[in-house]
């Protein structure tokens, strides 16, 4: 072997010491490996702002506790939860927050480090509940294979915000595995038909289900939201 | 050789550069080489430029990035940002009503929050390395200012119901962006970089973009190129439905995040500006090995970086854990691949390739 052939194989060694890295070259050796390590379901619940997405976890969350799951909660706005992150931590689940508006950038690179601390906590299932800004097809693929999406949709504002970020929104939606048509105890009969020709248009095979989150999910929904992460 | 800046003016002025230029966007990243969060040294000018110094020497690319993040300018108009280790988030927007405007005022560099801290560290910066690298700061586009101010879905709702307020919004931000960014010329920027995320054709329409991002962004790139500084425009995700309007705003450098088509982006605005990019900053260069990192970088160099205007880098800002081993993959890349007299690129070695193991390939 030549030993211009020799240098091609060249690895690169990292040295940390006393906090300070530093980098030599070194001879070849193994490619490191980094994969998405095996992650409990998940169940990432999308939305604009105000449209109940809160409201339907921490529901789903309490439906979950009755029947004795242990669940982990993601949020990634400050204060999302709030008192209701204590309440459902007193009741045996634990609620991580992942910080920062705007999920693209570095911050979804911290999603698998959240994501692991709760599965090591020991979560059966893990609801996770991005800012109404993120990608949620992006959010999804990096947390793996066992991920379903439920994208909450505000009926009586959908006029408004499918014009205000009609990509994201769109978006979110065409990647959702369920289609909550929220608030319906207060959405007019035209609501509720322009809300059924904008989801034929961006998202024409999705499933929808009509509930209002604040009155009460009834139990076949929940059920129905469980068993797409089976 | 050439220097690392005069590399990257070759870049922009669409000559002949050595070898292709690269900026991996190690803003936090670099904190880590000597061992800091960002939180630790947020305000300590002196620690930060110590750490950008000590990464550029490690990585050796060709540009160092001045400032942590994007919430200076929105947390000296008075929304409070705190900071979770690394990544810092407005705990509270400073106004709740569009009306309350009228109540904010633009902050002084000189004195008010953490504009200050970075113009020093720019100072520092370019007492250490003069004229050798490109010293540039990022920067709050007006935007996403605005979004920091007032809420980011609460400001998408308030374009279409209250576009006048918005626009008097944008207004305050763009003149705040303007002070900060004289501040950052005086102090010996290059380059400055405005960093636009809620423009994303992810989130906004190009119609959206045209009224209500395009002129304010103008403003600030009209600025820099009267002091003969090199603005530059950065927005994450897809951009290519704004591609052609990014272009047209006076930057001459676009840095693309990674859903774009590099070679995509080269013809449809090569011709005009220098396009940076853009390898997936997590699924690739936090996940990846170097060898793939390596590969996929040559695939990006193969897509745009002839005839010039290319500089490789990461569609965006690299995770604080990104592994050293990846950045240097990538510049190696760069360092691999020279321009030859008619501009097209020569790959002199590949550093990468292990000679039991076939180079990965990987879709665009």
């Amino acid at each position: 072997m030549s030993s211009l052939r020799a240098s091609l194989r060249r690895r690169l060694a990292v040295v940390v010491e006393g906090g300070r890295e530093s980098a030599s070259y070194v001879g070849s050796g193994g490619q490191p490996s980094v994969g998405a390590g095996s992650f409990p379901p998940i169940l990432v619940v999308g939305g604009f702002l105000g449209s109940g997405k809160t409201t339907f976890l921490l529901g789903f969350a309490h439906w979950l506790t009755d029947r004795g799951r242990r669940i982990g909660i993601l949020v990634n706005e400050a204060g999302a939860v709030d008192v209701d992150g204590v309440v459902l931590a007193a009741e045996g689940h634990r609620v991580q927050e992942l910080f920062g508006g705007c999920a693209c950038c570095s911050l979804v690179g911290d999603l698998r480090p959240a994501v692991e601390a709760l599965r090591d906590w020991g979560a059966e299932l893990l609801l996770v509940e991005p800012s109404g800004m993120a990608d949620l097809a992006r959010l999804a693929g990096l947390l793996g294979s066992r991920v379903a999406v439920v994208a909450i949709v505000d009926v009586p504002r959908l006029g408004v915000i499918a014009r205000a970020a009609p990509r994201l929104v769109g978006a979110g939606v065409a990647r959702a595995d369920l289609v909550l048509l929220n608030k319906m105890d207060i959405a007019s009969d035209d609501d509720r038909n322009a809300a059924g020709r904008w989801l034929d248009e961006v998202a024409p095979d999705c499933p929808r289900r009509e509930v209002s989150a604040d009155t009460g999910v009834p139990d076949q929904v929940w059920e129905e939201v469980l068993r797409l992460l089976d | 050789m050439m220097n690392h800046l005069e590399r990257i003016v070759a870049a922009v002025q669409h000559t002949k550069p050595d070898r292709v230029p690269v900026t991996p966007l190690s803003i936090n990243r670099s904190l880590r080489v000597l061992g800091y969060t960002t939180r630790s040294v947020l305000n300590d000018s002196g620690k930060m430029a110590a750490a950008k110094i000590a990464a550029s020497a490690l990585f050796d690319d060709d540009a160092v990035v001045a400032g942590t993040d994007l919430f200076v300018e929105s947390e000296c108009l008075g929304s409070t940002v705190e900071v979770y280790e690394h990544v810092p988030v407005v705990v509270d927007y400073v106004i709740k009503e569009l009306r309350d405007l009228d109540k904010l005022r633009v902050p002084d560099p000189a004195t008010d929050g953490r504009m200050p801290v970075v113009t020093q560290e720019i100072r520092l910066l370019k007492e250490h390395f003069g004229d050798t690298t490109v010293v540039v700061p990022v920067t709050c586009g007006p935007l996403t200012m605005a979004s920091q101010v007032y809420g980011p879905e609460q400001l998408l709702i308030a374009m279409i119901e209250e576009p006048e307020w918005v626009h008097r919004l944008l207004d305050l931000c763009t003149e705040t962006g303007l002070a900060y960014w004289k501040a950052c010329i005086d102090a010996g920027a290059h380059a400055l970089v405005a960093l636009e995320p809620l423009s994303s054709g992810t989130i906004i329409s190009p119609d959206q973009y045209r009224e209500f991002v395009g002129p304010y962004c103008k403003r600030l790139f009209d600025l820099a190129n009267e002091h003969g500084r090199v603005p530059v425009n950065h927005v994450c995700g897809d951009t290519e439905p704004v591609l052609d309007q990014m272009a047209s705003l006076g930057a001459p450098i676009l840095q693309l995040d990674y859903p774009i088509n590099m070679g995509t982006a080269k013809q449809m605005v090569g011709d005009t500006v220098c396009i940076a990019g853009n390898l997936n900053p997590i699924e690739y260069m936090l996940y990846a090995t170097p060898t793939e990192i390596y590969w996929a970088c040559r695939d990006i160099i193969g897509q745009a970086a002839a005839g010039s205007g290319f500089i490789l880098g990461a569609g965006c800002d690299l995770n604080p854990r990104t592994p050293t081993e990846n950045i240097l993959a990538m510049v190696q890349a760069a360092k691999d691949a020279v321009y030859r007299d008619d501009l097209s690129i020569e790959f002199v070695q590949d550093s990468y390739l292990p000679l039991d193991v076939k180079p990965p390939r990987f879709p665009a």
